[in-house]
């Protein structure tokens, strides 16, 4: 059956028409056009999907669109400040090691900030907990667990202010 | 991947979620998280033609604490069972087991307790794409009349319940509450299982699991779970134990022990309690003769289930059970809460 | 070409570097963090349609129909295609592999028929409406079995299921060096199959324009033989003398399961062909596993002899392959065998010889380390067990017979760099191996050799590159070079960067299209630093030397007063010309020039000849680790405590990207140890997902101390060598020399599976049962 929900995209109010077999990772990437999040398995194996909503980090391929209805999703084509400013977390990722092939990179990403924005001072082992779900073959994690590591240390404020894009290599 | 069509309905409140449980019947599910419905829907496993969601139905969504135990309404994230706070201090035991559940991260967020509880069984040649199972015979699971996974074929379904919940609950006595349109019953959760791998719940069509209660804790008592698998996240278990230990004045007065992921249900050990009975807590020699009881009475069920041999889950048995047990006893000595006695 | 080498290294002595050293995030980072990288699952074409392929239902069998009137009667189906529609393209450089079978299928993954059609879904139905009836034949699994006469052929045509592959070498007199030998040992390991598992399933499109040129959007790391490859089939097509351009989108991870052109891209040309439309075929994560190449597996008999003070006299070694069905680059990994065999480690009298077999499963193709995984994991366990039985402390053993510079192998290697002793202390001191310690927990090391400046296997180990500046200052490369995540781009821009003084932002690198970018054999054999990075550097060179002339004619200094750096030229610490305003003034005036210069880079090794003796790469790179492991006795897992990883890279142009080499390799490398197998029963993959097939996971990572030896090569561009695959090298052995440390019990079998521990502890302690075979289901013998 087709029906139209309402759910906030990425800090914008979205309305449009689904199907009730559609998930949530083929209305954003093949209807919404939003290709950031990633399908490695379509089974919940992989984390390549993960958007969160409503603040917590899900895998996108197992979650029906319909359920979104009345929700807020964000995607990591949302994350960056409107001007382009990076994120504090894609900053440090790009910094310290943490992309390779970035295939894995946006639900990796997606998936520390679910987790800084619940407990903004976490232990490396509740970094990894919260990367879990998120399989990277290229990095061995190990940077990019410290690509969380270098927000969590330097973010005795607030974890979210935005950080200007300088393109630089620092 | 599309899925064959259905109706979605995301009612209001539980009245209106029985009302159309009761009208659909045999073709609907119960959508909780969908972590492991949605899995099966995309293998062509499950092809209902009615989903009923319980996102809107706040009152499933509750942990709370009464005097009678803790009080779990079924669409309660498995995450949110971590986060409370009275779990983490009085039934390390569910914390450990719920903490070992796929990923940490993402399947807590949407995986609800009930979904765990209520799962399907796995087995490595049934949870497999359509592409996969085709180019074999149905087996008994899927409709048809074998089973590759029992030695030598079987009339039977040999698949496992994989739920990693279920086996420390059962330990420590939980009841659950079951709900249809006219009727509501309360039973021992164990009683939630038939044993039967075709179909391994005792639910009617109309019927929705929507509590689980467990006791309140008991002063001198202490429960454990242990899970053996190869990877730390994102893996089933080869084999688990729930371990349920009272004690008073440091002997055992009352214990349970229940195995996951090697029969068609949850299996409680029944020697148990006739063993350690009014040993002294922790007795190694005591809790090795239960270990060796519970891998002979698994040995019977254990099929080729999984892609690990099945000689070598036999073994864990004994293990993972001593284990489960002794770290069970610890905590009954101790009387520490969770923090201290990990 | 300019002679780089006098420069080369010795820059440092002369002046700081400002780019080559540093820890600078990869250029293409950012593009990847917001999601606006494009990867071949993200693109799309006007009127494209899903392209599908059915695979075979037998691992052996006849074709005797293939009905596909239904799936044509489907609407939205476009285009059909059968082993009898289409004309006889062939695959891989045995040609064995029919791209769609008629007559016969050999393996489970064979390729029976293929659909395009409007919608992904429509195509997925296609398939399943496809009819074909099949005469089961006996089929063969084990490659061991293969070889007996009895043994049903795989291909018939080729009378035996033994390759003509002349994988066999002795030098020096290994029968002689064995009356010699005061200490021997001898065993048999086997390793299995594994695979990349890239985080991004492969995929294609192919799509001709009006005058049936040809483009295809593929996931490949060898543009240039792939275009080559795709010319062969149009030509079969009869499509001749037309262009084909290969387009790289971003690609997902290699890891060298993109280093042959796979039936999915010449299936999407032939059903783009057929149906004058643009055709995608995206695998799924099942189709990942089932229709791509892993490694080989492997079974090693090696036999190892030293003298009094521990001295290695001779290493004799044989290998089976399991080739599968058909014939791809794995059948070649014995060529790379060859160097850890003859040269890890000095060993005067070496035999070798490799049999690669057909068999009725999956066919291998190339995957991080080329063989040399399997073979280290076989020497590397040897060695421990020979300086056991010779009575020499396993350090020492090594550091006795560790390589040094200006070593000739016996296979005709020429050391130049060597930093393999100062690896072999790195990981002694490190992990402290004299120490005692608690039950259960051991140490182990184990070391490497990998071809560090490029691997002659072709004819060719050349790359091309060219640059061009604009009139700001910024610089363009076109490189042959193929950067899948590990980096490339970011190390060939540091490069340029560095020499022609500008900053890494200033260089743009374009690699993906090959209408655009020079010629290159392919990103294997960790070649692409060195030789790309040499060829960029050779390229940049000539810029730089046309800039010098050029300021200095515009200022009226000398060329050699003139410094280049912080985008302009110095004299005496004080910028004089920004580089963009001389750049403006050469083109914008009249007979201007215009900045842009090329080069080829093909580097001074040497194809090897008829005994394989030849020196493959211009350097080698070296490496020891050496970890310390925890077994749990009663359920056999085994736990990483500490790791560390210490590399010869000669240089480390980006130690940033170079960790992240080494940890990912390294976690590949204990997946390869501990938990990675694709489980075949009977030819099929029974763990075709991420559940069962066992990558690690965040909570599994581990923290490698990764040490960096720099020996600055003479040859490599600023001193580096390649450094892509050694990462997942020795971690095997080194992890079961462990095991055998803590615990006293060998397994000489990967993956080292908690049941495999478990039932070797049984073993040894005298208990009868001795657990089942993870492979075969069968009770293991305890004898
Ligand atoms: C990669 C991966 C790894 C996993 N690993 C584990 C693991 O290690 N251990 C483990 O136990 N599970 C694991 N799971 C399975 C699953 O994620 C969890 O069991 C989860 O708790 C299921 O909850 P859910 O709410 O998502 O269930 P759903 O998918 O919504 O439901 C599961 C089943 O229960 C039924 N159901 C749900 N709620 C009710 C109810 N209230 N009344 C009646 N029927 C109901 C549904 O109809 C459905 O048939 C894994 C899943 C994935 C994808
Ligand atoms: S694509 Fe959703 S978890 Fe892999
Ligand atoms: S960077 Fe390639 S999968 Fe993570």
């Amino acid at each position: 059956m087709s029906r139209e929900i309402k759910f906030v995209l990425n800090g914008a109010q979205t309305c449009v028409a689904i199907e009730d077999d559609w998930n949530l990772l083929y209305l954003l990437r093949e209807k919404l056009g939003l290709t950031g999040a990633k399908e490695g398995c379509g089974r919940g194996e992989c984390g390549a999907c993960t958007v969160i909503v409503d603040g917590l980090a899900v895998n996108s391929c197992l979650y029906f669109a319909v359920e979104i209805d009345g929700k807020e999703v964000l995607t990591i084509e949302g994350l960056a400040g409107a001007d382009g400013t990076l994120h504090a977390l894609q900053k440090s990722f790009v910094s310290n090691g943490g992309i390779q092939c970035g295939f894995c990179t946006p639900g990796m990403i997606l998936s520390a900030k679910a987790l800084l924005d619940e407990n903004p001072q976490p232990t490396e082992a509740d970094i990894k907990q919260a990367l879990a779900g998120n399989l990277c073959r290229c990095t061995g994690y190990v940077q990019i667990i410290e690509s969380v590591e270098a927000v969590v240390d330097k973010s005795s404020g607030d974890i979210n202010a935005v950080v200007r894009e300088t393109g630089d290599s620092d | 991947m599309r899925l064959p069509p259905f109706a979605y309905d995301r009612p209001r409140d539980l009245y209106e979620a029985l009302e159309l449980l009761n009208s659909y019947g045999k073709d609907c599910k119960v959508l909780a998280g969908g972590t492991d419905l949605l899995v099966r829907m995309k293998q062509g496993l499950v092809a209902p033609t009615h989903l009923v969601s319980l996102k809107a139905l706040s009152e499933l969504a509750e942990i709370k604490e009464t005097g009678d135990g803790l009080q779990i309404g079924a669409a309660v994230k498995l995450s949110d069972i971590l986060a409370y706070q009275p779990v983490q201090d009085h039934w390390p035991g569910l914390f450990e087991a719920v903490k070992a559940i796929g990923a940490p991260s993402i399947q807590h967020f949407s995986g609800t307790i009930g979904g765990n509880l209520c799962q399907d069984n796995r087995c490595q040649f049934y949870d497999q794409s359509k592409f996969f199972r085709a180019a074999r015979q149905t087996c008994n699971k899927a409709g048809g009349s074998t089973c590759f996974a029992w030695k030598g074929g079987s009339d039977k379904c040999h698949s496992a319940c994989q739920s990693d919940s279920a086996p420390i609950l059962i330990a420590m006595d939980a009841k659950v509450v079951i709900k249809s349109k006219n009727e509501t019953r309360t039973m021992p959760l164990e009683e939630l299982y038939s044993s039967v791998g075709e179909r391994p719940l005792t639910l009617a069509d109309n019927e929705m699991l929507t509590e689980i209660l467990v006791p309140a804790p008991t002063p001198g008592a202490g429960t454990a779970f242990e899970k053996l698998a190869y990877r730390s996240s994102i893996d089933y278990a080869m084999v688990s134990a729930g371990a349920f230990v009272q004690t008073e004045g440091g002997r055992t007065t009352r214990v349970r022990l229940v195995i996951g992921a090697v029969a068609r249900g949850p299996l409680s050990i029944a020697t148990v309690e006739k063993t350690l009975k009014n040993r002294p807590a922790g007795d190694q020699q005591a809790i090795n003769e239960v270990a060796i009881d519970a891998m002979n009475t698994a040995a019977a069920f254990i099929a080729n289930n999984m892609t690990q041999p099945v000689e070598y889950r036999t073994k864990m048995v004994s293990v993972i059970a001593k284990r489960a047990l002794t770290r069970a006893a610890e905590r009954a000595i101790s009387q520490k809460g969770f923090l201290e006695a990990k | 070409m300019i002679d780089d080498q006098e420069r080369n290294g010795k820059k440092e002595i002369m002046e700081e570097f400002t780019v080559i050293g540093k820890r600078i995030s990869k250029v293409d980072a950012v593009d990847k963090a917001t999601g606006r990288a494009l990867y071949i699952q993200d693109l799309k074409l006007p009127g494209m349609l899903y392209g599908r392929i059915l695979y075979s239902k037998y691992p052996h069998a006849h074709i005797i129909r293939v009905g596909t009137e239904k799936a044509k009667a489907l609407p939205g189906v476009i285009t059909v295609l059968t082993g009898e529609d289409i004309p006889p393209v062939r695959l891989g450089f045995y040609k064995d592999n029919p791209l769609l079978k008629a007559g016969k299928v050999r393996s489970y993954r064979d390729e029976v028929a293929a659909v395009a059609a409007t919608d992904p879904e429509i195509a997925r139905e296609a398939i399943s409406l496809i009819d074909v009836t099949y005469e089961a034949l006996p089929a063969i699994f084990d490659p061991e079995e293969a070889l007996k006469p009895e043994a049903p052929l795989v291909h018939e045509e080729h009378k035996t299921n033994l390759l003509k592959m002349p994988w066999s070498l002795h030098y020096g007199d290994v029968e002689a060096a064995k009356l010699d030998a005061v200490f021997n040992v001898s065993e048999r390991f086997s390793t299995t199959w594994v695979t990349h598992c890239c985080m991004g399933t492969s995929g294609a499109i192919a799509d001709f324009d009006h005058s049936n040129n040809l483009t295809v959007y593929t996931n490949t790391q060898i543009p240039s033989l792939a275009q080559k490859d795709f010319q062969e089939t149009l030509k079969i097509l009869g499509v001749k003398d037309k262009r084909v351009r290969v387009i790289k989108p971003c690609i997902g991870g290699g890891f060298g399961s993109k280093l042959d052109t796979y039936a999915y891209e010449h299936m999407a040309i032939l059903l783009a062909w057929y149906a004058r439309r643009p055709v995608k075929i995206l695998f799924e994560r099942e189709e990942e596993f089932i229709a791509t190449s892993p490694r080989q597996p492997t079974v090693t008999y090696i036999s190892m002899g030293c003298d009094k003070e521990g001295r290695l006299l001779y290493r004799d070694m044989s290998m089976v392959l399991d080739n599968g069905a058909y014939t791809s680059w794995g059948a070649t990994t014995p060529s790379v065998m060859m160097m850890p065999i003859t040269s890890l480690y000095r060993v005067p009298n070496v035999r070798y010889s490799a049999k690669c077999v057909y068999t009725n499963n999956t066919y291998s193709q190339a995957m991080r380390g080329y063989g040399n995984p399997q073979a280290t994991f076989a020497i590397e366990s040897a060695i421990d067990m020979l300086a056991e039985a010779a009575g020499i402390d396993r350090v020492e053993f090594r550091r006795i017979n560790s390589n040094q510079p200006g070593d000739v192998t016996p296979q005709g290697l020429r050391i130049t760099s060597c930093g393999l002793p100062e690896c072999i202390e790195a990981v002694s001191k490190d992990l402290e191996f004299g120490r005692s310690r608690e039950n259960g927990v051991g140490v182990g090391l184990a070391s490497l050799i990998h071809v560090g400046g490029g691997a002659r296997i072709y004819k060719s180990d050349g790359c091309g590159t060219i640059i061009k500046m604009d009139d700001y200052g910024k610089v363009d490369v076109f490189t042959g070079a193929s950067d899948m995540g590990q980096g490339s781009d970011t190390i060939i821009a540091q490069i340029v960067a560095e020499e022609l003084g500008v900053q890494v932002d200033d260089v743009h690198v374009f690699h993906q299209d090959t209408d655009i970018c020079p010629w290159d054999v392919g990103a294997h054999a960790s070649r692409t630093t060195f030789v790309a990075g040499n060829s960029a550097l050779g390229a940049a060179k000539k810029i730089r030397l046309r800039l010098l002339a050029m300021a200095s004619k515009a200022t009226g200094v000398d060329e050699d007063k003139l410094v280049l750096r912080d985008r302009a030229f110095f004299v005496e610490g004080k910028p004089v010309l920004p580089i963009a305003k001389l750049l403006r003034g050469s083109h914008f005036t009249p007979r201007g020039e215009m900045m842009m210069a090329d080069n080829f880079y093909d580097p001074p090794n040497e194809n090897m000849g008829k005994d394989f003796r030849g020196n493959m790469s211009a350097t080698y790179s070296f490496g020891t680790h050496g970890v310390r492991v925890k077994v749990d006795e009663a359920t056999g897992k085994v736990e990483i405590l500490d790791y560390i990883a210490a590399h010869d890279v000669g240089r480390a142009i980006n130690p940033l990207l170079l960790d992240g080499q080494v940890h990912g390799g390294v976690l590949m490398g204990v997946g390869y140890a501990l938990t990675e197998q694709v489980i075949m029963e009977n030819g099929r993959n029974m763990n075709p997902d991420f559940r069962d097939y066992k990558v690690l996971t965040a909570m599994d990572a581990i923290h490698s101390k990764a040490v960096v030896i720099e020996t600055i090569d003479d040859q490599g561009p600023f001193g580096a060598k390649g450094i892509g695959e050694p990462g997942c090298v020795p971690t095997a052995p080194a992890i079961a020399n462990a095991i055998y440390d803590a615990i006293g019990v060998r397994i000489k079998d990967l993956p080292i599976t908690p049941e495999k521990v478990l039932a070797a502890i049984k073993k040894k302690n005298g208990t009868v049962s001795c657990g089942i075979d993870a492979f075969t289901q069968k009770e293991q013998a305890c004898e």
